[in-house]
């Protein structure tokens, strides 16, 4: 596919961020065709790269964090896609006059530095329209830029507690339980490329740009917003039951054949109730007024989960929720990374894409979610070693001369080596 | 004209951002006023999912199933820069209809492949997308999480779609079709372990991070900290339990990791009489990361940052004023704007029919004909 029939070609972006949430906001826009840098000081690489902590080797390739870590790193990886990556330091000779000339040539700044961070480095949405009138910047800060707990560092695991989602997942009578394990940065990300979508789609047709504050909590309490209202309405708060609600029933997962295989069933109405009897061949079970309404099944739910454990134990998670969905009821396989990798609807989705990366080699890689007819997205590009692209972006992007640019190397500035 | 959380979602955004949003509904109304979370303080009690998804739009009622209706649906469509469809519309005849047009079609698994006839619901998504996987304990079933949020995340990715599509309409000169899952959208958003898989065979067991992370039980709630190495020695402090810094179970990240569940058990001893605040706190004061676990009720009314924020809003309604949760992102340019409660079913047939050219009594003959 041609690059530049992507929606976002032209388009430049700068990414001041680390983990990820921010690059998982600057992958959205790369993946539509924007042309993305990511700005990494090797005094302070991302932290996804893992520059020093190489003690979980399950992270690399074979296992194998090899003499650069930090190139190989499946998380930083995964996440930077399409990308550029230019070492440079601001804190050194000529990395702040560097950033700055490029920034002056930007369309997008996206920053997850904590707030007040951009003012203080003298680039700041007030500072940067001044160099470029039409600049889009967006900072994400976990608790936004104003209010008590603006300065409260976080993460994602930290920040699901806040938004009130972590209180209402667990085993009954069990602690508020986090998703696997930072569900809120994903969040967060498509949260911000959302925001700066409609930034673009504003400048384009007025010619301006502008400021973007995505407090990323409150962003994320929209995903629960129903939830939140109803405990506003009523002054209660759900208490977690495990998998199950008190507005479904059966609505569980049930073990299957093998290790750690499970199914999830959901059975949201009567009807759903009564094909799923038939289906499990317990047609005794439909006529019977201990379940015959949700009130009953939820006062039986124990005794009817043992019920329909007794036909799951026996059947693979896959055919039994085919077979389940067949019938009419809601159910599905618990997958693990494993079956998604060899999941066939993904793959008719096209969601894995193989990119050679050069110093991790060729694998394939988790896609995104966008599908254009005519102006389609694609993950084009493994994610960049550190520093890859800085000559490129110093001779091609900002014209520096062979000898400007050897003043920044030899001050250390644009070094790819992490310190 | 979409009858999916997702899909209301991604067109009460648009709205946010200033569309002027026409809901479509069936003539008995979406799918959606039927589900809960209700409203139990007023009767007939109100969704407040609907209300949730669909604040700011307009509605028209339309059975597009027979001619007359279809030929309605294409006139709307002409009317239009963005349609959002559910599986099972001719998603073509619009485009043919309104060549300019996005059209989005947003639902659980689209309307091919091999999961085009199965029913979704939030823990069906998240089961498959890989990432109810990792949730909870190895030893106990995996979670499903909570409300439904794999189908809001497809509503923002929807919503990225629609403005790709919008944005590119200027370099390609017309509209196009475009699609999001949520199933696809969650798998998109679970951490790497497919890539780790790939990389070197190795598959994550749930509820073994080998992270610094740890949800404490205190006075009056519990508390969630993440320790990192530049951490340590103010969260021990912050713990009480300094003689910890010199412990060699505790010294180094490597050492420290591994005998992790020792030390969640020795800090949790010593924290289950403090309230959860003042840890928070106390481990904040010294930068670590910490947060209480918060209700939903604790972030209306009394929540001192939410209200210092100016985070809640209302809008009029007919029962009366209703709060409306505070925008997603700030803009300083195109702020979000809040116009109106959800529409009644139908509350805007006349206005919008109208503007298509119809007589008042071509209106209420279609309307008594059932159309609308």
């Amino acid at each position: 596919m041609q690059e530049e029939l992507a929606p976002l070609a032209g388009i430049r972006v700068v990414e001041l961020t680390t983990a990820w949430a921010g690059p998982m906001a600057g992958r959205t826009l790369a993946f539509l065709g924007a042309e993305v840098i990511r700005i990494e000081p090797a005094s302070r690489p991302d932290s996804w790269r893992h520059p020093k902590i190489t003690f979980n080797h399950n992270r690399y390739p074979d296992r194998d964090p090899g003499l650069r870590p930090h190139n190989r790193s499946s998380l930083f990886n995964t996440q930077n896609i399409n990308k550029l990556s230019m070492a440079l330091d601001l804190k050194l000779p000529g990395g702040h006059e560097t950033l700055v000339r490029l920034l002056a040539m930007t369309d997008v700044v996206i920053s997850n530095f904590t707030p007040g961070t951009l003012d203080r480095l003298k680039i700041g949405y007030q500072q940067l329209r001044q160099l470029k009138k039409d600049i889009i910047v967006l900072e994400m800060p976990a608790f936004g830029n104003s209010g008590p707990m603006a300065n409260n560092p976080a993460l994602g695991p930290t920040m699901e507690m806040v938004t009130g989602m972590a209180s209402l997942i667990g085993y009954p009578g069990g602690p508020p339980t986090v998703t696997g394990p930072a569900y809120l940065d994903p969040t967060g990300g498509y949260n911000a490329a959302a925001a700066i979508m409609t930034a673009l789609v504003y400048r384009q047709a007025s010619g301006e740009g502008q400021h973007i504050e995505l407090p990323q909590c409150e962003a994320a309490m929209q995903y629960i917003g129903e939830v939140i209202l109803s405990a506003v309405a009523t002054g209660e708060n759900p208490q977690p039951q495990g998998n199950r609600v008190p507005w479904a029933a059966p609505h569980d997962t049930f073990p299957a054949l093998g290790d750690d295989a499970w199914v999830a069933i959901a059975v949201t109405n009567d009807e759903e109730w009564r094909a799923l009897c038939s289906a499990i061949d317990m047609p005794e079970l439909a006529t019977d007024p201990d379940y015959a309404t949700l009130p009953g099944r939820l006062r039986n739910s124990d005794a009817l989960h043992e019920r329909i454990a007794l036909w799951t134990r026996s059947r693979d998670k896959h055919e039994a929720a085919a077979l389940l969905q067949s019938a009419g009821v809601p159910a599905a396989p618990v997958n693990t990374a494993k079956d998604l990798v060899h999941s066939r609807y993904l793959a008719e989705r096209g969601f894995f894409t193989t990119l050679d990366h050069p110093e991790a080699g060729a694998h394939p890689y988790q896609g995104l979610p966008f599908h254009l007819t005519v102006t389609p997205g694609a993950q084009r590009r493994a994610a960049p070693c550190l520093g890859a692209d800085t000559h490129f972006i110093l001779s091609d992007i900002l014209k520096l001369s062979e000898d400007e640019i050897q003043v920044l190397d030899a001050a250390g500035t644009i070094s790819p080596i992490p310190a | 004209m979409s009858e999916t959380i997702a899909g209301q979602f991604c067109t009460r955004m648009l709205a946010d951002y200033g569309a002027d949003v026409v809901l479509i509904e069936p003539p008995s109304g979406s799918g959606i006023r039927s589900q809960g979370p209700f409203d139990p303080r007023q009767d007939p009690a109100p969704s407040l999912l609907f209300f949730h998804c669909n604040h700011g739009k307009r509605s028209v009622t339309l059975d597009h199933a027979g001619p007359s209706g279809h030929k309605l649906l294409l006139e709307l469509s002409r009317a239009a820069d963005v349609i959002v469809v559910g599986a099972g519309i001719d998603r073509d005849a619009l485009q043919a209809a309104s060549p300019n047009a996005v059209i989005a079609l947003v639902s659980s698994f689209g309307d091919d492949g091999v999961y085009r006839d199965w029913r979704g619901t939030e823990m069906v998504h998240v089961a498959l997308s890989g990432m109810m996987n990792h949730n909870g304990l190895g030893e106990r079933e995996p979670l499903y999480g909570c409300g439904n949020r794999s189908s809001y995340a497809a509503g923002v990715c929807a919503y990225i779609s629609v403005l790709a599509g919008v944005f590119a309409r200027k370099k390609i000169g017309r509209g196009q079709k475009v699609q999001v899952d949520v199933v696809e959208t969650a798998s998109s958003m679970g951490y790497p372990y497919a890539t780790q898989h790939v990389y070197n065979g190795w598959l994550e067991p749930r509820g073994e991070r080998g992270q610094p992370f740890a949800v404490l039980k205190c006075a009056d709630g519990w508390v969630a900290v993440w320790i990192r190495e530049e951490h340590w020695i103010g969260a021990c402090d912050a713990f009480g339990l300094p003689e910890l810094t010199s412990d060699p179970r505790f010294t180094g990240t490597a050492t420290r990791q591994s005998n992790w569940d020792t030390l969640v058990a020795i800090v949790q001893a010593q924290v289950k009489t403090l309230p959860a605040d003042e840890l928070v706190a106390r481990l904040q004061a010294r930068k670590v990361i910490a947060a209480k676990a918060w209700q939903p009720t604790d972030l209306y009314g009394a929540c001192p940052h939410l209200t210092g924020r100016g985070y809640w809003e209302s809008v009029e309604t007919a029962d009366g004023p209703r709060p409306v949760l505070g925008p997603q992102f700030r803009m300083s340019a195109t702020p979000r704007q809040l116009r109106a409660g959800p529409p009644e079913v139908g509350e805007s047939n006349a206005a919008i029919y109208s503007s298509l050219g119809l007589a008042a009594a071509q209106i209420d003959s279609l309307r008594r004909a059932g159309v609308i």
